[in-house]
Protein backbone atom coordinates (compact mmCIF):
# COMPACT_ATOMS: atom_id res chain seq x y z
CA UNK A 1 0.00 0.00 0.00
CA UNK A 2 1.74 3.00 -0.62
CA UNK A 3 1.04 6.48 -0.01
CA UNK A 4 -0.88 7.69 -2.86
CA UNK A 5 -3.06 4.92 -2.51
CA UNK A 6 -3.76 5.29 1.29
CA UNK A 7 -4.70 9.21 0.67
CA UNK A 8 -6.83 8.76 -2.58
CA UNK A 9 -8.32 5.46 -0.59
CA UNK A 10 -8.97 8.52 2.67
CA UNK A 11 -10.16 11.21 0.67
CA UNK A 12 -12.75 9.13 -1.26
CA UNK A 13 -14.01 7.35 2.12
CA UNK A 14 -14.55 11.57 2.86
CA UNK A 15 -16.09 12.08 -0.14
CA UNK A 16 -18.49 9.24 0.21
CA UNK A 17 -19.80 10.13 3.36
CA UNK A 18 -20.29 13.81 2.44
CA UNK A 19 -22.15 12.80 -0.33
CA UNK A 20 -24.34 10.68 1.50
CA UNK A 21 -25.07 13.16 4.15
CA UNK A 22 -25.26 16.59 2.41
CA UNK A 23 -27.62 15.41 -1.11
CA UNK A 24 -30.72 14.60 -0.49
CA UNK A 25 -31.60 13.89 -4.37
CA UNK A 26 -31.52 10.56 -4.09
CA UNK A 27 -34.06 10.47 -0.95
CA UNK A 28 -36.61 12.61 -2.55
CA UNK A 29 -36.46 10.53 -5.64
CA UNK A 30 -36.89 7.03 -4.45
CA UNK A 31 -36.88 7.12 -1.40
CA UNK A 32 -33.76 5.73 -0.38
CA UNK A 33 -30.14 7.01 0.30
CA UNK A 34 -27.86 5.53 -1.79
CA UNK A 35 -24.32 4.46 -0.37
CA UNK A 36 -20.94 4.55 -2.01
CA UNK A 37 -19.15 3.19 0.79
CA UNK A 38 -19.96 -0.45 0.26
CA UNK A 39 -18.93 0.54 -3.91
CA UNK A 40 -15.98 1.66 -2.85
CA UNK A 41 -15.08 -0.87 -0.61
CA UNK A 42 -15.47 -3.41 -3.30
CA UNK A 43 -12.66 -1.32 -5.35
CA UNK A 44 -10.45 -1.59 -2.93
CA UNK A 45 -11.01 -5.69 -2.14
CA UNK A 46 -10.69 -6.59 -5.44
CA UNK A 47 -7.64 -4.44 -6.69
CA UNK A 48 -5.95 -3.54 -3.36
CA UNK A 49 -4.80 -5.29 -0.55
CA UNK A 50 -5.87 -6.02 3.32
CA UNK A 51 -4.25 -3.11 4.96
CA UNK A 52 -6.18 -0.70 2.79
CA UNK A 53 -9.49 -2.78 3.56
CA UNK A 54 -9.01 -2.74 6.84
CA UNK A 55 -8.14 1.25 6.57
CA UNK A 56 -11.33 1.95 4.40
CA UNK A 57 -13.28 -0.01 6.88
CA UNK A 58 -12.39 1.95 9.61
CA UNK A 59 -11.94 5.40 8.21
CA UNK A 60 -15.66 4.85 6.09
CA UNK A 61 -17.35 3.31 8.90
CA UNK A 62 -16.45 5.33 11.60
CA UNK A 63 -17.50 8.71 9.38
CA UNK A 64 -21.05 7.01 8.62
CA UNK A 65 -21.88 6.10 12.19
CA UNK A 66 -20.53 9.56 13.29
CA UNK A 67 -23.68 11.61 11.12
CA UNK A 68 -26.12 8.19 12.45
CA UNK A 69 -28.09 7.31 15.32
CA UNK A 70 -26.70 3.53 14.45
CA UNK A 71 -24.22 2.81 17.32
CA UNK A 72 -20.59 4.08 16.84
CA UNK A 73 -18.64 1.03 15.13
CA UNK A 74 -21.47 -1.56 13.46
CA UNK A 75 -20.90 0.59 9.78
CA UNK A 76 -17.28 -0.54 10.37
CA UNK A 77 -17.68 -4.57 11.25
CA UNK A 78 -20.25 -4.71 8.74
CA UNK A 79 -17.57 -3.26 5.93
CA UNK A 80 -15.03 -5.04 7.13
CA UNK A 81 -16.75 -8.49 6.87
CA UNK A 82 -17.78 -7.44 3.27
CA UNK A 83 -14.58 -6.51 2.33
CA UNK A 84 -12.39 -9.31 3.55
CA UNK A 85 -15.41 -11.92 1.88
CA UNK A 86 -14.81 -9.99 -1.23
CA UNK A 87 -11.10 -9.63 -0.94
CA UNK A 88 -10.77 -14.08 0.01
CA UNK A 89 -12.82 -14.82 -3.15
CA UNK A 90 -11.21 -12.00 -5.84
CA UNK A 91 -9.20 -14.61 -7.43
CA UNK A 92 -12.18 -15.65 -8.97
CA UNK A 93 -13.83 -12.64 -10.14
CA UNK A 94 -13.31 -11.37 -13.14
CA UNK A 95 -12.55 -8.10 -12.16
CA UNK A 96 -12.15 -5.95 -15.37
CA UNK A 97 -15.30 -6.98 -16.58
CA UNK A 98 -18.22 -4.14 -16.30
CA UNK A 99 -20.67 -6.83 -15.37
CA UNK A 100 -18.02 -8.75 -12.47
CA UNK A 101 -18.19 -4.97 -11.07
CA UNK A 102 -22.38 -4.43 -11.26
CA UNK A 103 -22.82 -7.86 -9.54
CA UNK A 104 -20.25 -7.44 -7.24
CA UNK A 105 -21.46 -3.94 -5.92
CA UNK A 106 -24.57 -5.34 -5.99
CA UNK A 107 -23.69 -7.54 -3.42
CA UNK A 108 -21.02 -5.96 -1.74
CA UNK A 109 -24.31 -3.19 -1.11
CA UNK A 110 -26.67 -5.69 -0.03
CA UNK A 111 -24.51 -7.15 2.32
CA UNK A 112 -23.32 -4.08 4.23
CA UNK A 113 -27.10 -2.69 5.03
CA UNK A 114 -28.20 -6.28 5.29
CA UNK A 115 -24.72 -6.44 8.30
CA UNK A 116 -26.03 -3.40 9.68
CA UNK A 117 -29.81 -4.35 10.06
CA UNK A 118 -28.84 -7.89 11.40
CA UNK A 119 -26.54 -6.14 14.11
CA UNK A 120 -29.13 -3.81 15.15
CA UNK A 121 -32.05 -6.39 15.94
CA UNK A 122 -29.93 -7.46 18.42
CA UNK A 123 -29.15 -4.63 20.12
CA UNK A 124 -31.20 -1.76 21.84
CA UNK A 125 -32.07 0.40 19.01
CA UNK A 126 -33.78 -2.46 16.80
CA UNK A 127 -34.57 -1.32 13.48
CA UNK A 128 -38.48 -2.22 12.17
CA UNK A 129 -38.79 -4.92 9.02
CA UNK A 130 -40.66 -3.88 6.96
CA UNK A 131 -41.60 -3.99 3.59
CA UNK A 132 -40.29 -0.35 3.26
CA UNK A 133 -37.04 -1.27 4.27
CA UNK A 134 -37.41 -4.06 1.75
CA UNK A 135 -37.89 -1.63 -1.00
CA UNK A 136 -34.85 0.94 0.36
CA UNK A 137 -32.41 -2.17 0.43
CA UNK A 138 -33.13 -3.10 -2.75
CA UNK A 139 -32.77 0.68 -3.47
CA UNK A 140 -29.41 1.36 -1.64
CA UNK A 141 -27.99 -2.47 -3.52
CA UNK A 142 -28.95 -1.22 -7.02
CA UNK A 143 -27.66 2.11 -6.20
CA UNK A 144 -24.23 0.62 -5.48
CA UNK A 145 -24.12 -1.76 -8.59
CA UNK A 146 -24.39 1.11 -10.79
CA UNK A 147 -22.02 3.48 -8.88
CA UNK A 148 -19.10 0.46 -8.57
CA UNK A 149 -17.95 0.58 -12.54
CA UNK A 150 -17.95 4.32 -12.24
CA UNK A 151 -15.37 3.91 -9.43
CA UNK A 152 -13.48 1.24 -11.08
CA UNK A 153 -13.42 3.90 -13.97
CA UNK A 154 -12.89 7.31 -11.64
CA UNK A 155 -9.63 5.07 -10.15
CA UNK A 156 -8.25 3.92 -13.06
CA UNK A 157 -8.36 7.35 -14.56
CA UNK A 158 -6.26 8.58 -11.06
CA UNK A 159 -4.11 6.34 -11.57
CA UNK A 160 -3.47 6.93 -15.07
CA UNK A 161 -3.13 10.32 -14.05
CA UNK A 162 -0.80 10.04 -11.16
CA UNK A 163 1.56 7.11 -11.64
CA UNK A 164 4.51 6.23 -14.16
CA UNK A 165 3.31 4.71 -17.41
CA UNK A 166 4.92 1.33 -18.80
CA UNK A 167 7.46 3.39 -21.79
CA UNK A 168 5.25 2.21 -25.32
CA UNK A 169 7.22 -0.35 -27.00
CA UNK A 170 9.08 0.62 -29.93
CA UNK A 171 9.06 -1.22 -33.08
CA UNK A 172 12.74 -1.24 -33.37
CA UNK A 173 14.15 -4.05 -31.92
CA UNK A 174 18.27 -3.43 -31.43
CA UNK A 175 18.94 -7.04 -31.30
CA UNK A 176 17.87 -7.38 -35.02
CA UNK A 177 19.96 -8.44 -37.68
CA UNK A 178 19.82 -6.95 -41.00
CA UNK A 179 20.35 -10.32 -43.75
CA UNK A 180 21.49 -9.06 -46.96
CA UNK A 181 20.24 -10.98 -49.70
CA UNK A 182 20.51 -10.52 -53.48
CA UNK A 183 17.71 -9.50 -55.22
CA UNK B 1 -7.46 -20.67 3.94
CA UNK B 2 -6.53 -17.57 5.45
CA UNK B 3 -3.49 -16.58 5.66
CA UNK B 4 -1.43 -15.33 9.01
CA UNK B 5 -1.40 -11.34 7.96
CA UNK B 6 -5.78 -11.61 7.60
CA UNK B 7 -6.08 -13.13 10.64
CA UNK B 8 -4.69 -10.09 12.09
CA UNK B 9 -6.52 -7.67 10.25
CA UNK B 10 -9.76 -9.26 11.51
CA UNK B 11 -8.58 -9.43 14.68
CA UNK B 12 -8.15 -5.81 14.79
CA UNK B 13 -11.22 -4.88 13.14
CA UNK B 14 -13.64 -7.24 15.62
CA UNK B 15 -11.58 -5.51 18.47
CA UNK B 16 -11.98 -2.26 17.34
CA UNK B 17 -15.52 -3.19 16.94
CA UNK B 18 -16.07 -4.65 20.36
CA UNK B 19 -14.60 -1.64 22.28
CA UNK B 20 -16.76 0.82 19.94
CA UNK B 21 -19.98 -1.27 20.54
CA UNK B 22 -19.06 -1.35 24.16
CA UNK B 23 -18.74 2.45 25.10
CA UNK B 24 -20.93 4.17 27.24
CA UNK B 25 -23.72 6.00 25.73
CA UNK B 26 -21.78 9.53 26.62
CA UNK B 27 -18.58 8.36 25.27
CA UNK B 28 -20.37 7.59 21.97
CA UNK B 29 -21.90 10.71 21.65
CA UNK B 30 -18.70 12.45 22.40
CA UNK B 31 -16.62 10.50 19.76
CA UNK B 32 -19.21 10.97 17.21
CA UNK B 33 -19.24 14.63 17.55
CA UNK B 34 -15.69 14.67 17.51
CA UNK B 35 -15.45 12.79 14.72
CA UNK B 36 -17.89 15.47 12.48
CA UNK B 37 -15.74 18.11 13.30
CA UNK B 38 -14.03 16.35 10.09
CA UNK B 39 -16.47 17.46 7.90
CA UNK B 40 -16.47 21.12 8.99
CA UNK B 41 -15.12 22.14 5.32
CA UNK B 42 -18.04 20.29 3.75
CA UNK B 43 -20.05 22.46 5.55
CA UNK B 44 -18.77 25.68 5.05
CA UNK B 45 -17.95 24.73 1.63
CA UNK B 46 -21.79 24.39 1.24
CA UNK B 47 -22.59 26.87 2.97
CA UNK B 48 -20.79 29.35 0.37
CA UNK B 49 -21.55 27.51 -2.31
CA UNK B 50 -24.75 28.69 -1.69
CA UNK B 51 -24.29 32.26 -0.42
CA UNK B 52 -23.12 32.38 -4.08
CA UNK B 53 -25.55 30.28 -5.62
CA UNK B 54 -28.30 33.24 -3.62
CA UNK B 55 -26.37 36.41 -4.97
CA UNK B 56 -26.06 35.15 -8.29
CA UNK B 57 -29.99 33.93 -8.36
CA UNK B 58 -30.40 37.80 -6.32
CA UNK B 59 -28.76 39.66 -9.54
CA UNK B 60 -30.93 38.31 -12.17
CA UNK B 61 -34.16 39.12 -10.33
CA UNK B 62 -35.98 41.91 -12.57
CA UNK B 63 -36.62 45.21 -10.72
CA UNK B 64 -40.44 45.04 -11.15
CA UNK B 65 -40.53 41.76 -9.39
CA UNK B 66 -38.71 42.98 -6.30
CA UNK B 67 -40.78 46.36 -6.30
CA UNK B 68 -44.14 44.05 -7.07
CA UNK B 69 -42.96 41.71 -3.96
CA UNK B 70 -42.00 44.84 -1.84
CA UNK B 71 -45.43 46.12 -1.76
CA UNK B 72 -47.11 43.16 -1.27
CA UNK B 73 -44.88 42.93 2.13
CA UNK B 74 -45.28 46.08 3.44
CA UNK B 75 -49.03 45.13 2.89
CA UNK B 76 -48.43 41.99 4.77
CA UNK B 77 -46.41 44.05 8.06
CA UNK B 78 -49.27 46.27 8.48
CA UNK B 79 -51.60 43.63 8.80
CA UNK B 80 -49.49 41.54 11.39
CA UNK B 81 -48.69 44.42 12.81
CA UNK B 82 -52.55 45.23 13.69
CA UNK B 83 -52.83 41.65 14.45
CA UNK B 84 -49.98 41.71 16.74
CA UNK B 85 -51.64 44.76 18.66
CA UNK B 86 -54.64 42.88 19.05
CA UNK B 87 -52.76 39.93 20.20
CA UNK B 88 -50.56 42.02 22.83
CA UNK B 89 -53.80 43.49 24.15
CA UNK B 90 -55.10 39.83 24.44
CA UNK B 91 -51.80 38.77 26.25
CA UNK B 92 -52.40 41.48 28.82
CA UNK B 93 -55.41 40.17 29.43
CA UNK B 94 -55.03 36.85 29.52
CA UNK B 95 -52.06 37.08 32.08
CA UNK B 96 -53.75 39.48 33.83
CA UNK B 97 -56.77 36.91 34.19
CA UNK B 98 -54.11 34.13 35.12
CA UNK B 99 -52.66 36.62 37.74
CA UNK B 100 -56.19 36.82 39.47
CA UNK B 101 -56.88 32.88 39.02
CA UNK B 102 -53.43 32.27 40.69
CA UNK B 103 -52.11 30.40 37.29
CA UNK B 104 -48.10 30.56 36.99
CA UNK B 105 -47.84 33.30 34.26
CA UNK B 106 -46.75 31.92 30.81
CA UNK B 107 -43.40 33.07 29.91
CA UNK B 108 -42.56 33.54 25.79
CA UNK B 109 -40.56 31.18 23.71
CA UNK B 110 -37.09 32.30 23.07
CA UNK B 111 -36.15 30.74 19.68
CA UNK B 112 -32.90 30.23 18.38
CA UNK B 113 -32.61 30.22 14.50
CA UNK B 114 -30.63 27.13 13.41
CA UNK B 115 -29.77 25.50 9.48
CA UNK B 116 -29.85 22.29 9.19
CA UNK B 117 -26.25 21.08 7.80
CA UNK B 118 -26.20 17.16 7.73
CA UNK B 119 -28.96 13.87 7.37
CA UNK B 120 -28.09 10.69 8.60
CA UNK B 121 -27.27 8.54 5.37
CA UNK B 122 -29.08 5.38 7.14
CA UNK B 123 -32.07 5.25 5.74
CA UNK B 124 -33.81 3.64 8.64
CA UNK B 125 -32.90 6.37 11.31
CA UNK B 126 -35.06 9.93 10.70
CA UNK B 127 -32.11 12.58 12.20
CA UNK B 128 -30.27 15.68 10.87
CA UNK B 129 -27.75 17.87 12.16
CA UNK B 130 -27.91 21.55 13.14
CA UNK B 131 -25.52 24.27 13.30
CA UNK B 132 -25.92 25.13 16.64
CA UNK B 133 -24.21 23.48 20.22
CA UNK B 134 -24.23 24.35 23.58
CA UNK B 135 -22.05 27.28 22.81
CA UNK B 136 -25.34 28.47 21.39
CA UNK B 137 -27.54 27.54 24.75
CA UNK B 138 -29.01 24.08 23.26
CA UNK B 139 -29.54 21.43 25.54
CA UNK B 140 -30.94 17.66 24.84
CA UNK B 141 -34.58 17.51 24.59
CA UNK B 142 -35.21 21.11 23.17
CA UNK B 143 -38.41 21.02 20.79
CA UNK B 144 -37.35 22.16 17.39
CA UNK B 145 -39.82 23.78 15.11
CA UNK B 146 -40.81 25.49 11.73
CA UNK B 147 -43.41 28.21 11.05
CA UNK B 148 -45.59 24.63 9.48
CA UNK B 149 -44.81 22.84 13.23
CA UNK B 150 -42.87 20.31 15.35
CA UNK B 151 -39.88 18.74 13.28
CA UNK B 152 -38.48 16.84 16.52
CA UNK B 153 -36.52 17.27 19.41
CA UNK B 154 -32.69 17.97 19.88
CA UNK B 155 -30.93 14.44 21.02
CA UNK B 156 -27.27 15.46 20.46
CA UNK B 157 -25.66 18.40 22.04
CA UNK B 158 -22.00 18.97 20.89
CA UNK B 159 -20.40 22.71 21.33
CA UNK B 160 -21.10 23.97 17.76
CA UNK B 161 -23.53 21.21 16.44
CA UNK B 162 -26.41 19.17 17.63
CA UNK B 163 -28.35 15.85 16.74
CA UNK B 164 -32.37 16.19 15.78
CA UNK B 165 -34.69 13.25 16.06
CA UNK B 166 -37.49 14.02 13.71
CA UNK B 167 -40.88 13.53 14.30
CA UNK B 168 -41.55 9.66 12.79
CA UNK B 169 -38.42 8.53 14.12
CA UNK B 170 -38.89 5.41 16.62
CA UNK B 171 -36.76 7.66 19.20
CA UNK B 172 -38.99 10.52 18.99
CA UNK B 173 -42.11 10.23 20.87
CA UNK B 174 -44.74 13.26 21.41
CA UNK B 175 -47.67 13.80 23.65
CA UNK B 176 -50.51 15.24 21.45
CA UNK B 177 -54.29 16.48 21.32
CA UNK B 178 -56.90 16.16 18.99
CA UNK B 179 -57.61 20.41 18.74
CA UNK B 180 -61.36 19.73 18.10
CA UNK B 181 -62.25 17.16 20.52
CA UNK B 182 -59.62 17.06 23.07
CA UNK B 183 -58.50 13.31 22.89
CA UNK B 184 -55.53 12.88 24.09
CA UNK B 185 -52.50 9.90 22.37
CA UNK B 186 -49.26 9.74 21.88
CA UNK B 187 -47.44 10.15 18.14
CA UNK B 188 -45.42 7.02 17.36
CA UNK B 189 -44.04 5.89 13.79
CA UNK B 190 -46.01 5.07 10.55
CA UNK B 191 -43.71 2.49 8.58
CA UNK B 192 -44.78 2.45 5.05
CA UNK B 193 -44.83 6.74 4.73
CA UNK B 194 -42.41 8.73 6.04
CA UNK B 195 -45.14 11.98 5.72
CA UNK B 196 -47.28 10.30 7.81
CA UNK B 197 -47.40 9.41 11.69
CA UNK B 198 -49.48 7.56 13.78
CA UNK B 199 -51.59 9.23 16.59
CA UNK B 200 -52.27 6.01 19.04
CA UNK B 201 -53.90 5.19 22.10
CA UNK B 202 -57.00 7.25 21.53
CA UNK B 203 -60.09 6.41 23.54
CA UNK B 204 -62.73 4.44 21.63
CA UNK B 205 -64.61 7.95 20.84
CA UNK B 206 -68.17 6.68 21.51
CA UNK B 207 -70.73 8.64 22.00
CA UNK B 208 -71.68 9.93 25.95
CA UNK B 209 -74.91 8.17 27.08
CA UNK B 210 -76.55 9.18 29.99
CA UNK B 211 -75.74 6.59 32.81
CA UNK B 212 -72.86 5.73 31.31
CA UNK B 213 -69.52 5.92 33.97
CA UNK B 214 -66.43 6.15 31.04
CA UNK B 215 -66.55 10.03 30.37
CA UNK B 216 -64.86 10.93 26.88
CA UNK B 217 -64.99 13.63 25.21
CA UNK B 218 -68.09 12.54 23.00
CA UNK B 219 -66.70 13.48 19.93
CA UNK B 220 -66.12 11.46 16.76
CA UNK B 221 -62.42 12.19 15.33
CA UNK B 222 -63.01 12.97 11.46
CA UNK B 223 -59.91 13.34 8.51
CA UNK B 224 -58.72 16.99 8.73
CA UNK B 225 -58.88 17.27 12.85
CA UNK B 226 -56.01 19.44 14.11
CA UNK B 227 -53.62 17.41 15.73
CA UNK B 228 -51.75 19.79 18.22
CA UNK B 229 -48.89 19.21 21.05
CA UNK B 230 -50.80 18.64 24.33
CA UNK B 231 -47.73 19.90 26.76
CA UNK B 232 -47.79 16.45 28.66
CA UNK B 233 -44.85 14.53 29.12
CA UNK B 234 -42.90 17.83 30.09
CA UNK B 235 -41.08 18.33 26.13
CA UNK B 236 -42.80 19.64 23.78
CA UNK B 237 -44.64 23.12 24.91
CA UNK B 238 -48.45 22.42 24.35
CA UNK B 239 -49.98 23.86 21.32
CA UNK B 240 -47.19 23.55 18.34
CA UNK B 241 -49.29 22.20 15.62
CA UNK B 242 -47.93 18.50 14.07
CA UNK B 243 -50.90 17.73 11.37
CA UNK B 244 -54.24 16.32 10.26
CA UNK B 245 -55.92 13.84 10.65
CA UNK B 246 -56.08 11.31 7.51
CA UNK B 247 -58.13 8.47 8.72
CA UNK B 248 -59.04 6.74 11.80
CA UNK B 249 -59.54 2.87 13.01
CA UNK B 250 -60.01 0.64 15.64
CA UNK B 251 -56.94 -0.51 17.04
CA UNK B 252 -56.00 -3.92 19.75
CA UNK B 253 -59.79 -5.60 19.62
CA UNK B 254 -61.46 -2.13 19.86
CA UNK B 255 -59.40 -1.15 22.77
CA UNK B 256 -58.33 2.09 21.75
CA UNK B 257 -58.22 4.06 18.55
CA UNK B 258 -55.63 4.81 16.17
CA UNK B 259 -55.16 7.90 13.61
CA UNK B 260 -53.21 8.33 10.95
CA UNK B 261 -51.71 12.11 11.04
CA UNK B 262 -50.33 13.95 7.87
CA UNK B 263 -47.04 15.98 8.97
CA UNK B 264 -47.31 19.27 8.37
CA UNK B 265 -44.07 19.87 7.91
CA UNK B 266 -42.31 18.35 4.92
CA UNK B 267 -39.12 16.97 6.85
CA UNK B 268 -37.28 16.35 3.43
CA UNK B 269 -36.83 19.44 2.86
CA UNK B 270 -35.86 21.11 6.48
CA UNK B 271 -33.34 24.15 5.92
CA UNK B 272 -34.44 26.43 8.78
CA UNK B 273 -35.77 25.69 11.94
CA UNK B 274 -35.80 27.30 15.30
CA UNK B 275 -34.78 25.48 18.64
CA UNK B 276 -37.18 26.48 21.28
CA UNK B 277 -35.21 27.27 24.43
CA UNK B 278 -38.32 27.11 27.18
Amino acid sequence: MNRLETISILLAAWLAVAFEVSFNGFRNWFGAQVSLLPALMVYVALTSSLPSVVLLAIVGGLAQDSFSANPLGVTTVALALTGFLIHYKRDIVLRDQIYAQVMMGFLGSSLVPACVVLALTNSHHPVPLTARLAGQWFVMAAGGALATPLIFRLFAQLTRWFSYQPFPESHYRGTGQLKRTRF
Amino acid sequence: MLRKPQYIALGIVALLGLILLSLSESATQRAKITLTGLFLPLFGFTESTQSAARHAGNSIVPREDLVRELKQLRAEKQELEFTLTQLQEAARENDGLRKQAGFPVRLPWKLKPARVIARDPANWWRTVFIDVGSKDGVRVDMPVITPDGLVGRVSVVGASRSQVVLLGDQNCRVAAKVDETKENGIIVPYAADPSIVTLTYLSRGSPVKPGQFIVTSGLELKPGNQVLTSGLGGVFPAGIRIGEIVDVRSASFGLYQEARVKLTVNLNALDQVWVVAQ
